[in-house]
C-alpha cells in the first residue's frame, strides 16, 4: 500500500512549517525529497515517525515497522558497531550476518570497537547498516550520506541500493547528485510561505 | 604559573610521605602530652591492634558489624535505585517522595538513632540507620541520570521498537553509570560512619560501636584509637572492592 499524505499541517507556535503538504509514496520504491533548509522536511519525517503529533491533515498506509538514519547518528556510544545493529535486528539475524553487512560498508576492521572510538564517518554507516537491517517495512532517511566521503558515498550508496530493494524508503537530501545516485522519484518541498528565500538564506 | 599537572605515580609518592608526615606529628604530639589517656601514640595504638587481632572478640565484633553495614547499604541501593525509577517514569511519585527525602537529608543522624531506638532493636538498628543515611544519596543521584537519559537515544529506541529491557541495558545503564559510581563512593564512607555512630549510641552486643563505647567509658584511648583505625580500614578497603566490581559489571555489559 502506498504511504499518501494529504493536506499536512504542522506549526510551532507562531511558525507554520508544514502548510497542506500532498505526497505520494510509492509501495516498494525510493523517495527523495528536496528542499531548501527550514522548509520542513525534518518535521516532516518526525512526524512520519511519530514522534511529534500533527496539526491536522491526513497519513493513510504507514506501516507498523519503521527504521530510521537519523540525521544525527543515535547510536549508543559505549558498545561496539556489532552490537548497535544487534539490538534493532530479531531472533533471526545472527552475528555472522551482521558482520558481513558492515564489512560491505568498509567496517570490517572495526566490528568490535566502541562507537566512541569511530569516526563521524563509520559511525554514519553504522547507523545506514542498523536501519536497513532492522527489517522495517519503511525507511526513513535523513541525509543519510552526510559525512562520507566521495568513495565511500558511492559505496554506501550501492549497498543501501541492494538492501532496500522491495521495500518503501524515503530519503531526505540537499544534494541532486545523491537522487541522481540513488535513482527514484523526486518530491520538491516548498518553503513555507511565512519564510521568505531571503530569510532563509 | 605553578605547574599542577602531576602524574599518578608522583601523587602516590606525594600521598604517602604525607600520611608520614601525619604520623610523625602524631607521635610528637603523644610525646610531648606523655599521657595515654588524652592522645595514645600510633606506636602503642599498633600495638594495641597487634594484641585485639588475636582476640576472637575482635573478629565476630568486625562480622557483627560489617554484616549489618553492608545490608543496610545494599537494601539503600536496591530500594533507591527502584524508588528513583518509579519517580521518573512517574512525576506524582516524585512529589509524594520529595517531603521524606528532604527530611531524611537534613536531619542529624543522632535525632534518627534515638527515634529509632524507641521502634527498632538495637541489633538490626545499624541496617536501619546505614539505610536511611544512604537511601537519599542512591536515589537522588539514580533520578538526576534518569532524567539527563539522552531523549533523542529514547526517540530512536520508540521508532525502532525497542523492549523495555534493551532499553535499560543499553541507554539508561550507560547513562546512568557516572551517577551510580559517584553515589556508591559517596555513601559507602556515610554507610560506615552512620552504622557505627548508630552502634555507638544503640550499644548491641557484640558490635564494634559496643567496643568503642567501652572504650571510652574506660578511658581506654589506644583501644578507641585502634578501633578507629580498623573501621577506617575496613571501610575503604570495601568501598575500594565494591567500586572495582562496579567497574567490572560495567565493562562486562560494554563487551556485550
Amino acid at each position: 500500500m502506498d504511504i499518501i499524505i494529504s493536506g499536512l499541517e504542522k506549526s510551532f507556535g507562531q511558525r507554520r512549517v508544514l502548510r497542506g503538504f500532498d505526497a505520494v509514496f510509492s509501495k516498494g520504491e525510493l523517495s527523495c525529497i528536496m528542499g531548501r533548509s527550514g522548509c520542513g522536511k525534518t518535521t516532516l519525517l518526525n512526524i512520519l515517525l511519530g514522534i511529534i503529533p500533527y496539526d491536522d491533515g491526513d497519513i493513510k498506509g504507514m506501516p507498523g515497522k519503521i527504521s530510521c538514519v537519523f540525521q544525527e547518528d543515535r547510536l549508543c556510544e559505549d558498545f561496539t558497531a556489532v552490537t548497535n545493529v544487534r539490538i534493532v535486528c530479531g531472533k533471526n539475524v545472527n552475528k555472522a550476518n551482521i558482520e558481513t553487512q558492515l564489512a560491505e560498508v568498509g567496517l570490517g576492521d572495526s566490528l568490535y570497537r566502541p562507537i566512541k572510538e569511530l569516526s563521524g564517518g563509520m559511525k554514519r554507516r553504522v547507523s545506514i547498516v542498523r536501519a536497513l537491517m532492522a527489517e522495517g517495512e519503511l525507511i526513513i532517511m535523513d541525509e543519510p550520506f552526510k559525512g562520507l566521503d566521495d568513495s565511500t558515498k558511492l559505496l554506501v550508496a550501492g549497498y543501501v541500493k541492494r538492501q532496500i530493494r522491495g521495500r518503501t524508503a524515503i530519503m531526505v537530501t540537499h544534494d541532486e547528485s545523491e537522487v541522481e545516485l540513488m535513482g527514484g522519484s523526486l518530491i520538491h518541498m516548498p518553503l513555507p510561505p511565512d519564510i521568505s528565500s531571503d530569510e532563509n538564506e | 604559573m605553578m605547574n599542577r599537572s602531576k602524574t599518578p605515580k608522583r601523587i602516590r609518592i606525594e600521598r604517602l610521605c604525607a600520611v608520614f608526615i601525619a604520623l610523625l606529628i602524631w607521635q610528637a604530639a603523644a610525646m610531648l602530652l606523655n599521657e595515654t589517656v588524652l592522645l595514645a601514640s600510633p606506636i602503642r595504638v599498633v600495638r594495641e591492634l597487634g594484641v585485639m587481632v588475636t582476640e576472637a572478640g575482635f573478629w565476630s565484633a568486625l562480622w557483627f558489624s560489617f554484616r549489618r553495614i553492608v545490608t543496610g547499604f545494599m537494601l539503600a541501593l536496591s530500594i533507591g535505585a527502584v524508588l528513583a525509577v518509579a519517580a521518573a517514569r512517574f512525576r506524582m511519585i516524585e512529589s509524594l517522595l520529595w517531603p521524606f527525602i528532604s527530611v531524611i537529608k537534613s536531619t542529624p543522624v543522632a535525632s534518627f538513632i534515638i527515634l529509632c531506638l524507641i521502634w527498632l532493636r538495637v541489633e538490626n538498628l545499624s541496617i536501619f540507620i546505614s539505610f536511611l543515611m544512604v537511601v537519599p544519596i542512591i536515589y537522588t543521584n539514580v533520578l538526576q541520570g534518569l532524567l539527563a537519559t539522552d531523549k533523542k537515544l529514547l526517540e530512536m529506541a520508540n521508532v525502532f521498537q525497542l523492549s523495555w529491557g534493551k532499553q535499560f541495558v543499553y541507554i539508561y545503564l550507560p547513562q546512568l553509570k557516572p551517577y551510580l559510581l559517584s553515589a556508591c563512593s559517596l555513601s559507602l564512607g556515610i554507610a560506615w560512619k552512620s552504622g557505627v555512630a548508630a552502634e555507638v549510641i544503640g550499644i548491641p552486643d557484640g558490635s564494634i560501636g559496643e567496643l568503642l563505647y567501652k572504650a571510652k567509658l574506660y578511658l581506654d584511648s589506644p583501644q578507641l584509637f585502634a578501633w578507629t583505625a580498623v573501621i577506617i580500614v575496613v571501610s575503604i578497603a570495601f568501598e575500594k572492592l565494591f567500586m572495582r566490581l562496579l567497574h567490572y559489571i560495567y565493562k562486562r555489559l560494554e563487551a556485550l
